[in-house]
């Protein structure tokens, strides 16, 4: 990943987690909460893989 | 019956997935199996022999109008939709998740119903994360850097999907030309790695192969490797020299190739990489040279007799001792060196762990797998247990009296235990692994009335407090109850 396109999926990963935050004010819409949550995740693998790898055992939060 | 395996890593891990997906076939051979993995990693499942259908992840489709400029989220949520839609359609029986990931939990819980029976990562249905089984639990809780597992993956996974390994789960793959291609006895070097924090410099292997002359001049040296890595091959050829013979495989060589050069060889040598996990299937044994951030007790290589180094410097005598090494493997001594064993844990290990990384790995055997509780003289670790059993009980009598108390003290009593219990592990680390497994166990409360949920919180704290108690003299357990109950 070039230096460029990963400020690209830098800044798609902020729009997302802005999507994210306006849907959670909104407290509408879980399941397209939901997908973009996946997208941003996926968004995420993409980043942390040019560094760490894929398998990484990432921490979700608990109840 | 249909069975989806969700496997979003890399290839090192689908190959390790290999045996599981053998093995339930096995267990009932009119099951159809799908896979569903990254496109660019889907080439290892050829020669598997038991999927019925692989599935890609079109990551591409999905990211490409997040990458418009006009940011075309909906497009995405779209192409999204879609995929789940064929996914469900699919009416899976078992979705087993295999990668331990977020965005694997995500799509889990989206492409399953309620009879779906769902094994690894998913959600509850208020998005917090499922780890729906022991297996998940532990590998959130114990595994990865800086946790005291030493479960190799291969077990993990099999755990997880509820099947025991036979020899017949490693068979060789159905893949056509499998035959020697080269007549002199060689040595397969993979000269990459997954990561570039897991590789070794070109000017290493070429000094390595030279010293590797002192005891075995004829061996041939076959280098293996990812086109990116064509040029560090050319380099290692030509600080070699004469005198060593090197076929430069580096870039070009398939699948199919790269077990067909496993198969023949003497033995596979290099870092933590794909080639470690498809020596198995072809019943090589591999020398794994492991370092860095890497554990090999969880990714080695698990062929009877493999052997593992781990190296702690790169120094020019660091390479004589690792080429002596090789050598003193390839006659089968193990004496100065780790080796793969059919068991669990995977390996006789030589010096590997110090004291508090083996109290950490009895605690956690105590924990999950019914061994006795390590005993201690760590008075640290004693007044750090008595700390959070005094905080758990304080949690416990307020749970108890839930219907007395307001929700929001109850809920801040919670949140103040918490972070005692965190400020407690800051300061005695050797207790991680049961905080780490009270973590883990919280996971399991499912959305519901507040009444449940303090109910269901209420039993983990229950159990909690029994794990603490094995390490607490009677006298201050009392005393922490009486305390609690104020």
């Amino acid at each position: 990943m070039t230096k460029e396109s990963r400020a690209q999926f830098q800044q798609v990963l902020n729009r997302l987690v802005k999507a994210q935050e306006d849907l959670k004010r909104n407290h509408i819409a879980f399941q397209e909460l939901e997908k973009i949550n996946f997208l941003t995740e996926i968004i995420k693998e993409q980043l942390r893989q040019e560094s760490l790898g894929s398998n990484e055992n990432t921490h979700s939060p608990v109840r | 019956m249909k069975i989806l395996i969700v496997q979003f890593a890399r290839l090192g891990d689908i190959y390790l997935s290999w045996p599981v997906a053998r093995a339930l076939k096995r267990l009932n051979p009119s099951v159809e199996i799908h896979y569903l993995v990254r496109p660019r990693f889907k080439n290892a499942l050829n020669g598997i022999g038991c999927v019925d259908k692989v599935w890609t992840l079109p990551a591409e489709e999905l990211v490409a109008p997040l990458l418009h400029q006009e940011f075309k989220l909906q497009d995405s949520l779209n192409a999204l939709d879609s995929f789940y839609e064929q996914l469900i359609a699919e009416k899976y029986d078992q979705i087993i998740n295999l990668s331990f990931s977020p965005a694997s939990s995500l799509l889990v819980k989206s492409i399953s119903s309620e009879a779906t029976q769902v094994m690894g990562y998913s959600r509850h249905a208020d998005g917090y994360i499922h780890l729906v089984d022991d297996v998940s639990r532990y590998f959130w809780a114990q595994v990865g850097p800086g946790f005291p597992n030493r479960l190799h993956l291969v077990d993990l996974f099999a755990g997880l999907a509820g099947v025991d390994y036979v020899a017949e789960d490693f068979k060789e793959p159905q893949l056509p030309h499998l035959e020697r291609t080269i007549a002199n006895s060689y040595f397969v070097l993979h000269i990459g790695a997954s990561e570039s924090h897991k590789s070794i410099e070109p000017q290493i292997w070429a000094q390595l192969i030279q010293n590797y002359k002192e005891y075995d001049a004829n061996i041939n040296w076959v280098l293996v490797g990812s086109k990116e890595e064509a040029e560090r091959a050319i380099r290692i050829e030509s600080l070699v020299g004469e005198g060593s013979v090197i076929i430069n495989r580096v870039g070009q060589t398939k699948i199919e190739d790269l077990f067909s050069l496993l198969k023949h060889s003497e033995g596979l040598i290099g870092c933590d990489s794909v080639a470690m996990h498809m020596v198995p299937f072809v019943n090589k044994k591999a020398f794994c040279l492991s370092f860095g951030q890497v554990k090999f007790w969880e990714t080695g290589p698990i062929t009877d007799g493999s052997g593992i180094v781990e190296v702690n410097s790169l120094e020019p005598f660091e390479i004589i001792r690792i080429a002596q090494k090789i050598h003193q493997w390839s006659l089968g001594d193990y004496s100065l060196i780790h080796k793969a064993v059919e068991n669990v844990p995977r390996y006789e290990t030589v010096g590997a762990f110090s004291d508090s990384e083996e109290f950490s790995w009895n605690l956690i055997r105590a924990i999950y797998m019914s061994a006795p509780f390590p005993m201690t003289s760590d008075f640290n670790f004693y007044k750090g247990c008595l700390r959070l059993y005094e905080a758990n009980s304080v949690a416990l009598q307020n749970l108890n009296k839930r219907n007395q108390l307001h929700r929001p003290f109850l809920t801040s009593v919670l949140d103040r235990v918490d972070e005692i219990f965190l400020a407690v592990i800051n300061q005695v680390p050797s207790l991680s692994p049961l905080f780490r497994w009270y973590q883990a166990e919280k996971t399991r409360i499912q959305p519901g009335t507040f009444d449940q949920i303090a109910q269901d919180t209420a039993v983990i704290h229950q159990v909690f407090s029994g794990l603490l108690k094995k390490y607490l003299m009677e006298e201050d357990i009392r005393k922490a109850e009486r305390d609690g109950n104020l």
